[in-house]
C-alpha cells in the first residue's frame, strides 16, 4: 500500500479512480468530478467521503444509472491543500468536462472549490463543510448538508449546563472550520449560562499543548472543548493524559465521530464527547439509513462515519434532483434543491435562502464503554450522558 | 386428641402457609412496592423529561429558524412550551409539572404559586433525581431538570399522599390477598381432608379396632386413590394377618410344646442348672432351688461363688476362668456347696460357656453327690473291711494249716508223754520233768487253740447257753487276779439264749479283759454289760452281715484308748502294741475268728485317752440250754478192735500205742484206700474206726463214705488237727459218730471211744 502511494506521488500526482460500475449500454457516462484528500490533515474524514462516493457510483450504475446513463466518478487527490483543490476543480470542469461536481472535505477546501463551481454555475452540495463563511458570499449554487459549525457544540454545552457544570475552557485550531466552531461554542456557552474560563486558539499542537494544558489544568474547568481535526485530537488526548488532567466533560470536534476513534485512542477515548452530523446507528429511523449502513459495511468493510453519511446523502440529493429535473440542467437543479424539504439517510434536508443547512440538526455522541452512543438530542438518545466525577 | 392426624397435617400446612405468606409478604411486597414506586418514579421522570423535550424542541425550532435570539419569538415559544408542558402533565394522573425561572419563581401554575411558596427544596438538584420536597406547602416528591437556554427549572412532582396511595393499596392487596388465599387453602384442605381422608381413615380405624379384638373385619373399597389403595392394602393386610395369625397360633403351639418340653427337662433335671453372668446367677432350675433351699427371687442376682464352700471356691473359680478362656468343657470339679440352711453338701460341678441374649454366660451343671459320696465312702469302708476279712481269712487258713500240723506234732509228744508217765512213778526224778513237758504241750496246744480260734477252727462244740453265766464266771475269775481294776458287771435279766462254744467265748472274754487290764496300767474301771438287741438291717450295716436279734456283750475300759490307725489293725494276727514278751498278737485275732465263727460280730470303738469299747454280738438261739458238766475222768480201759486211719506215721504210732494202752486191738491204715481194704477184709472184727480227716489221695470224707458203703453202721470217730467247721461238720452231718481234735489226751480218747461204742451197742 505504501509502495502504491509512493508511485502516485512520484507520478502525475493525480489519481483517478475509474469505477468498475456496470455501464448502461448505448449511453455515454455522466462524469461526476471531485477531489478527495488522500494525504494531509483531512485524509481520514475524506477517506470516508471517497468511499461513499464510490458506493453511490456503484449503486447508481447497478440500478440503471442516472438519466439512463452510467455514472463515472472522476476524483483527484487534493492532498488537503486548497490550491490543488482549486486547480483540480478547474480541470474537472474545463478539461474533463464533468457533468456534475461533488464537494471535497473541510470548510476550507469547500470554500475554495465552491469559488470554482460557482463561477461555472455548477451545483455543489457541500457535504464536508459547515463553516458559515461559505454561505456568506451570496453564492447561489452552494448548498449546505451539515449543520453549521458554530452550532456544533450547542448540544454539548446544553448538556453540561443541564447537568450542573458551570465552567468551560474552549480551545481551537487556527482553521476556518475550527475557529467557526469555537466561536459558536463560545457564544452558546454564554447563552446557556456557562462561564468561559479561557478561549485560546493554537497554531502548533505539538509545541503548545503541554504548556497550554498545564495552565488550563490550574483553572480547573468543569468542561474542556477542543475544536480541531483528527491528528490534533489524538495528540490532545495524549497530552491530557500526560498532564493527568481529567475535566468532568471533554468534547472534541470531528475526531470522536470517526469509527476507529476508540481503536486509535484506546482508553483515552472513554467518556469523550463529540459533535456529529449523523451516526451509523440502525436505530435511527430515517429512510434508507439501515440499507446504506449495511451496503457501506459490505462495500468497504468498515462502518461509515457521519462524513460518509453526509457524502452519500449529497449524492442522493443530487441524484434525486436530477431525476426530478430530468436533465443535467444546473440552474434547474439548483432551484429544485433550494426548495427541497426532504429526508435523506442522515435526516432532514432543508436550506435557507443563502443555501445554509437549517433542516439538519447536529447530534452529540459520547464514547461509553468502548461504544459510541448518541446522548443529544434527548429524543435520539441511545444512552444517557456521563460526566466524570469532580475529583477526576 | 381425636383429630390428631388432621392437626398433624394441617398444622404444618398452616405453619408453612403462614411462613410462606409471611415470606411472600416480606419478599414480594418490597419488590412489588418497589415496582410501583419505580413506576411512579418513572412516570415522574417521564413527565419531567417530556417537559424538557418540549423545551428542547422549542429550542431546536428557534435554532432552525435562526430566531433563537429573537425576543418575541422566544417569548411566544416559551408560552407555547409551557402550554405543551401542561398538556403533558395533564396526561398523568397525580403528577404535575411546575416550571421555575432562573430565580426559582413559578412561571406555570401561577395561581397555585400565589397561595403558597411554589417549592421549598434544599440544594435543588437538576439531575432529574427524585427527592422529597415541599410543593405549594405540601410534602411531595420532585424531579427537577434544568433547561439552560431559558434558565428554566422544570419540576415534575407528585404529592406524597398521592405518591404513597398506590403503594399502600398494593401492600394491603398483597397482604390481604395472601392471607385470604391461605385461609381458603386451609379451609379447602381441611374440608378435603375430612371428606377424602378422615372419613375413610375412620372406617379403617374402626375396622382395625375390630381386627385388634380378633374380628377379621375388612373395609369397603373407596376408589383407587391413595386412600383407596390404603383400604385395599388394609384389607390385604387383614387377610394376611388372618393367615399369619393361624400360622402364629400353630407356631406358638409348637413353641409352647417345645418350651414345655424344655421347661420340663430343665425343671425336672436331676442336675442343678444355673446360668451365671458376671458371677451373678441369672437363672436356676427347680433342682437348684430345691437343693439350695432358695427361692428363685432370692437366688437370682446372688454371687454364684457365695454358694460354694469357701475352701472349694478357688477350684471352682479356676474352672470358670478356664471356661471363659475358651476351654469348652473344663471340669467337672467336686466341691461343697452351702444351702440356705447352712448345710454343706457335695456337688459335682461342671460349666460350659455359652451366649445368652448376646452376652457371654456360663451354664453350670451341678449334681448333688452327697449320697453318692457317702455311699462311695461306705463302699470304700466295706471294701476295706472285705479286704481285711479276706486278709484275715487267708491268714486264718494259714494259721489253721500250721495249727493242724503242729497239733499232729503235739499229738505225738502228748501221746508219748502220756505213755511215759504211765510207766514212771511219781517219785521218779523224770516224772516232774514229764509233767512239765506235758504242761508245755498243753500250753502249746493252747497256742494252737488260739490259732484255730482265729482260723475259725477251734469250735469244737456249740451248745445253747446263757451268756450272763459265762460273763459272770469270767469276770469273777479275772477280778480275783487283777485287784487294781474295778470291774462292773451289768447283766440284763432274761438274757436271750445263744448257741456257742463256752470255752471259746471264755477265751474271747478273757482276751478282752486282759487287753483292758493292759490298757489301764495305773488301774481303772472295766465295765461289762450284756443286753438283748434287735438290729434292723440298716442299723446293722456296720456290724454283722445280717440283721436280727442278738445278745450284745460290751466290754468298756477307761484305758489309754487307741488311735484310728491302731484301731484298723487290732484284729490282724500278730499285731500287737505290747512288748514282745507280753503278747502274741493272736488274742484279738482269735476273738475275731471265734465270734465270726459263731455268726456274730465283734467291733471296737476307741479314742486315745478316752478308753475303749468292744461290742460282741452273738445271734439269739431258740434252743434251750443244756446243763452238762464236763468231767475229765481218768482214762478207762476198753475193748474191741479199732481201725486207726491216718497218713501221719507218727500219729499212727502214738495212736496205736495209746489205743493199745487202753486195751483196744489196733489195726492201722496209712491211707483211705488201705482202710477200705482192711475193712473189707476184716470188717467183722473192727468195732470202730478212728478216721483222720485230712489225708493225701482219698481224704477223710471220701474214705468215710466208702467205709459206710462197706459197713453202713460201723462207728467212726473223726479226728483232725483242723476244727470241726468245714469238711468235718459235713462228715458229721452224714452220720459220723464223733469228732476229736488233735492233739488229744488219753483221757479224752478213752471217753470218746467208750461213749461211741456204748451208743453203738445200745443202738444194735
Amino acid at each position: 500500500m505504501a509502495l502504491l502511494r509512493h508511485m502516485w506521488v512520484i507520478g502525475i500526482g493525480v489519481f483517478i479512480i475509474c469505477a468498475a460500475s456496470h455501464p448502461v449500454e448505448g449511453a455515454s457516462p455522466i462524469l461526476v468530478g471531485a477531489t478527495v484528500s488522500r494525504e494531509g490533515r483531512y485524509q481520514e474524514p475524506s477517506k470516508m467521503i471517497r468511499l461513499s462516493y464510490r458506493l453511490w457510483e456503484k449503486q447508481v450504475n447497478e440500478t440503471g444509472g442516472l438519466l439512463g446513463r452510467p455514472v463515472r466518478l472522476v476524483l483527484y487527490d487534493d492532498k488537503s491543500q486548497k490550491e490543488l483543490v482549486r486547480q483540480y476543480y478547474e480541470k474537472l470542469i474545463v478539461q474533463d468536462k464533468v457533468d456534475l461536481v461533488l464537494a471535497p472535505y473541510s470548510t476550507g477546501l469547500t470554500y475554495v472549490a465552491s469559488e470554482v463551481t460557482e463561477q461555472h454555475r455548477l451545483v455543489l452540495l457541500a457535504s464536508g463543510a459547515s463553516g458559515e463563511m461559505i454561505w456568506q458570499r451570496g453564492y447561489k449554487y452552494v448548498f449546505g448538508v451539515y449543520g453549521l459549525a458554530k452550532r456544533y457544540f450547542i448540544g454539548f454545552l446544553d448538556l453540561t449546563a443541564r447537568n450542573g457544570l458551570q465552567t468551560v475552557v474552549i480551545l481551537d485550531q487556527d482553521t476556518l472550520f475550527t475557529r467557526d466552531a469555537a466561536n459558536g461554542a463560545q457564544a452558546w456557552a454564554g447563552r446557556l449560562g456557562l462561564k468561559i474560563l479561557e478561549r485560546h486558539t493554537y497554531h502548533n499542537s505539538e509545541t503548545e499543548f503541554p504548556l497550554l494544558l498545564g495552565r488550563i489544568k490550574n483553572l480547573k474547568p468543569d468542561a474542556l472543548l477542543l475544536c480541531s481535526y483528527p491528528p490534533d485530537g489524538y495528540r490532545f488526548l495524549q497530552a491530557l493524559a500526560k498532564a493527568d488532567f481529567h475535566p468532568r466533560a471533554l468534547a472534541l470536534s470531528i475526531t470522536p465521530s470517526l469509527p476507529d476513534f476508540y481503536e486509535k485512542a484506546g482508553p483515552l477515548a472513554e467518556g469523550v464527547f463529540g459533535p456529529s452530523q449523523w451516526e451509523p446507528d440502525e436505530r435511527i429511523p430515517f429512510p434508507g439509513t439501515r440499507r446504506f449502513i449495511r451496503a457501506f459495511v459490505d462495500f468497504t468493510g468498515v462502518s461509515p462515519s457521519y462524513h460518509a453519511g453526509t457524502a452519500f446523502a449529497a449524492c442522493q440529493l443530487l441524484q434525486q434532483s436530477i431525476g426530478v429535473v430530468g436533465a443535467l440542467d444546473h440552474p434547474k437543479i439548483r432551484d429544485h434543491i433550494a426548495a427541497l424539504d426532504t429526508v435523506t439517510v442522515i435526516g432532514r434536508f432543508k436550506v435557507d435562502p443563502q443555501g445554509r443547512q437549517i433542516g439538519h440538526t447536529s447530534i452529540i455522541i459520547q464514547w461509553l464503554n468502548g461504544k459510541k452512543e448518541i446522548v443529544y438530542p434527548t429524543k435520539m438518545q441511545t444512552a444517557p450522558p456521563r460526566f466524570n466525577s469532580p475529583s477526576r | 386428641m381425636r383429630h390428631r392426624i388432621l392437626v398433624a397435617i394441617l398444622l404444618p400446612v398452616v405453619i408453612v402457609g403462614v411462613l410462606l405468606s409471611g415470606w411472600a409478604t416480606t419478599a414480594l411486597v418490597p419488590p412489588l412496592l418497589g415496582f410501583i414506586q419505580n413506576r411512579t418514579d418513572a412516570g415522574l421522570k417521564l413527565v419531567t423529561n417530556l417537559s424538557l423535550e418540549k423545551c428542547e424542541h422549542s429550542f431546536n425550532y428557534l435554532l432552525d429558524l435562526r430566531l433563537d435570539e429573537d425576543p418575541s419569538m422566544n417569548a411566544s415559544l416559551k408560552r407555547e412550551t409551557l402550554s405543551e408542558i401542561k398538556a403533558v402533565s395533564d396526561q398523568f394522573d397525580k403528577i404535575q409539572v411546575i416550571v421555575l425561572n432562573a430565580h426559582y419563581e413559578a412561571i406555570s401554575n401561577v395561581a397555585q404559586a400565589a397561595a403558597s411558596p411554589a417549592i421549598a427544596i434544599e440544594n435543588l438538584n437538576s439531575s432529574g433525581t427524585i427527592v422529597p420536597a415541599s410543593v405549594f406547602g405540601r410534602p411531595a416528591r420532585v424531579s427537577v431538570l434544568y433547561f439552560p437556554f431559558w434558565r428554566w427549572h422544570i419540576v415534575g412532582f407528585i404529592f406524597e399522599k398521592d405518591y404513597h396511595a398506590p403503594i399502600t393499596m398494593a401492600r394491603n392487596i398483597i397482604i390481604g390477598g395472601t392471607f385470604g388465599l391461605l385461609l381458603a387453602v386451609i379451609i379447602t384442605a381441611g374440608l378435603a381432608f375430612y371428606l377424602r381422608v378422615n372419613q375413610p381413615l375412620k372406617r379403617i380405624i374402626l375396622a382395625a379396632k375390630r381386627v385388634a379384638v380378633g374380628q377379621w373385619a375388612k373395609v369397603d373399597p373407596v376408589g383407587k386413590d391413595e386412600i383407596g389403595q390404603v383400604t385395599s392394602a388394609f384389607n390385604a393386610m387383614v387377610e394376611g394377618l388372618e393367615v399369619d395369625q393361624q400360622k402364629i397360633k400353630e407356631i406358638m403351639s409348637a413353641l409352647a410344646e417345645s418350651e414345655e418340653m424344655y421347661r420340663v427337662i430343665t425343671e425336672n433335671s436331676l442336675s442343678q442348672i444355673t446360668l451365671v453372668k458376671d458371677n451373678k446367677i441369672i437363672f436356676a432350675n427347680q433342682r437348684a432351688l430345691e437343693d439350695s433351699g432358695y427361692s428363685l427371687p432370692e437366688i437370682v442376682g446372688r454371687s454364684a461363688l457365695t454358694h460354694i464352700y469357701q475352701r472349694d471356691r478357688s477350684a471352682v473359680n479356676h474352672m470358670a476362668s478356664r471356661c471363659l478362656q475358651g476351654d469348652p468343657a473344663p471340669g467337672p470339679v467336686e466341691c461343697h456347696y452351702v444351702t440356705k440352711s447352712g448345710e454343706l453338701r457335695w456337688m459335682e460341678l461342671s460349666v460350659v460357656p455359652m451366649t445368652y441374649k448376646g452376652q457371654p454366660v456360663l451354664l453350670a451343671h451341678g449334681l448333688d453327690i452327697t449320697e453318692r459320696k457317702a455311699a462311695f465312702e461306705e463302699q470304700q469302708r466295706l471294701e476295706s473291711r472285705l479286704q481285711q476279712a479276706q486278709k484275715l481269712e487267708a491268714i486264718g487258713t494259714l494259721a489253721g494249716g500250721i495249727a493242724h500240723d503242729f497239733n499232729n506234732l503235739l499229738m505225738g509228744v502228748q501221746g508219748n508223754i502220756s505213755l511215759m508217765m504211765l510207766d514212771i512213778s511219781a517219785d521218779n526224778p523224770h516224772h516232774e520233768r514229764l509233767k512239765n513237758v506235758r504242761q508245755y504241750v498243753k500250753t502249746a496246744a493252747d497256742l494252737t487253740q488260739q490259732l484255730l480260734g482265729y482260723a475259725r477252727g477251734g469250735k469244737y462244740e456249740s451248745k445253747p447257753l446263757r451268756l450272763n453265766d459265762l460273763v459272770r464266771q469270767t469276770a469273777r475269775m479275772f477280778g480275783r487276779t487283777k485287784k487294781e481294776i474295778v470291774i462292773q458287771v451289768d447283766l440284763q435279766p432274761n438274757i436271750w439264749i445263744v448257741e456257742a462254744d463256752p470255752s471259746q467265748i471264755k477265751q474271747v472274754l478273757l482276751n478282752l479283759y486282759i487287753n483292758a487290764w493292759q490298757a489301764m496300767a495305773g488301774g481303772g474301771e472295766l465295765h461289762i454289760k450284756t443286753q438283748n438287741v434287735s438290729l434292723a438291717q440298716e442299723a446293722f450295716k456296720t456290724f454283722p452281715e445280717k440283721a436280727g436279734e442278738f445278745v450284745c456283750i460290751t466290754v468298756t475300759d477307761t484305758g489309754v484308748g487307741m488311735d484310728e490307725e491302731t484301731l484298723q489293725k487290732i484284729f490282724d494276727p500278730f499285731f500287737t502294741t505290747k512288748q514282745r514278751e507280753r503278747g502274741t498278737g493272736l488274742g484279738l485275732a482269735s476273738a475275731y475268728g471265734i465270734v465270726k465263727n459263731h455268726g456274730g460280730g465283734i467291733f471296737c470303738q476307741s479314742k486315745p485317752k478316752k478308753g475303749t469299747i468292744f461290742f460282741i454280738y452273738l445271734p439269739r438261739s431258740e434252743k434251750r440250754p443244756e446243763v452238762e458238766a464236763v468231767d475229765m475222768d481218768a482214762p478207762q480201759a476198753g475193748s474191741g478192735t479199732v481201725l486207726l486211719v491216718d497218713d501221719e506215721e507218727m500219729v499212727l504210732n502214738i495212736g496205736q500205742e495209746m489205743l493199745a494202752y487202753l486195751g483196744y486191738q489196733v489195726l492201722i491204715a496209712q491211707s483211705g484206700q488201705a482202710a477200705i481194704e482192711i475193712l473189707e477184709q476184716q470188717g467183722d472184727q473192727i468195732d470202730i474206726v478212728i478216721l483222720d480227716m485230712i489225708m493225701p489221695g482219698m481224704g477223710g470224707a471220701e474214705t468215710f463214705d466208702a467205709l459206710r458203703q462197706i459197713q453202713p453202721h460201723i462207728p467212726v470217730l473223726l479226728c483232725s488237727g483242723y476244727s470241726i467247721e468245714g469238711q468235718a461238720s459235713r462228715i458229721m452231718e452224714r452220720g459220723c459218730e464223733g469228732f476229736i481234735q488233735k492233739p488229744f489226751e488219753l483221757e479224752l480218747l478213752s471217753q470218746q471211744l467208750r461213749e461211741i461204742l456204748k451208743n453203738a451197742s445200745s443202738s444194735r
